[in-house]
């Protein structure tokens, strides 16, 4: 089966580090389209109305889904001042990501154990068809994230 | 299908940093772990050589172990590249379902992020599988796929 991932970001240029904000999994691309147009409402979103990117992600033997995980990296210094973030997998089951998250530091083991910036692992948990309610309310763009 | 992508970061510098580089695909973790102990050898990497990350990505289901793979990406930037986001569409076994996902995504996106100032850039890139290069490049063998 196919969802489609909506996700957005700042489109004016105003910062060195762009903040990815993950909106949502939807089942259609009319409802991931209809969130795009209640979102534009919101605080935050409102300035940067184009800065939303739609991703169709397929699953293959999958028939319905109620929710999805994600498996993120995030990679940064202390001070945050380097920050990448990157979704390495994304999967029908928790059991799925936890193996996905296993066998990447697995693959990684030598690299990471002498790595001098931190890098972290996080599995999220988002149901389909609804929206994040980390970014329901919008954000504040004066201090450059929620 | 698994094959494995070796992406290198510069792990200890004191300044802004770049995203993470793509280096190649490979069939098997081993071979990509022959390709980062050639890499550490290049200049430039012999700087960092603790930076190589190695990601496992699903082909699907597919028979045999390809040759090529087409990763499709897309990427926004200002005309300084002081902003610049860049994120991946997929990875194909085929160019056509590589172009097919580029146009996906310009026609899903053409009321939205296609409609902004910034500059953009939605193309594949063709690697061949268990290629190591003698210095880095991007496109593995150079040839960009044009996707219109």
């Amino acid at each position: 089966m196919e969802l489609y991932c909506l996700e957005h970001i700042e489109d004016k240029g105003l910062y060195r580090n762009v903040e990815l904000k993950r909106i949502g999994y939807f089942s259609s691309l009319e409802k991931a389209e209809s969130t795009i147009r209640y979102f534009k409402t919101l605080n935050g979103f409102c300035n940067s109305p184009n800065g939303f990117i739609i991703r169709q992600v397929l699953f293959q033997d999958v028939t319905a889904m109620e929710y999805v995980y994600e498996l993120e990296q995030q990679i940064h210094d202390t001070d945050y001042y380097y920050w990448y973030e990157k979704t390495l997998g994304i999967y029908a089951s928790l059991s799925e990501c936890e193996e996905a998250e296993k066998r990447f530091l697995l693959l990684n083991e030598n690299s990471f154990s002498r790595f001098e910036l931190i890098s972290e692992l996080f599995i999220n948990c988002l149901k389909v068809d609804e929206y994040s309610s980390f970014w329901g309310e919008g954000f504040d763009t004066c201090v450059g994230g929620k | 299908m698994y094959i494995y992508r070796l992406r290198h970061i510069y792990d200890n510098a004191d300044y802004d940093l770049p995203a993470p580089l793509t280096l190649g695909y490979f069939s098997e973790p081993s071979k990509a772990n022959e390709a980062i102990e050639h890499y550490r050898t290049l200049p430039g990497f012999q700087d960092y050589p603790n930076g190589f990350i190695i990601e496992e990505c699903a082909l699907g289901a597919v028979d045999s172990m390809p040759q090529v793979v087409y990763e499709a990406y897309f990427s926004f930037s200002d005309e300084e590249k002081i902003y610049d986001y860049s994120g991946e569409i997929g990875v194909y076994t085929s160019e056509q379902d590589a172009k097919k996902a580029v146009s996906n995504f310009k026609r899903m996106n053409r009321n939205n992020i296609m409609k902004s100032i910034l500059n953009q850039e939605i193309e594949c890139y063709s690697y061949e599988i268990n290629k190591q290069e003698g210095e880095w490049c991007k496109t593995g063998d150079g040839s960009v796929i044009d996707p219109s």
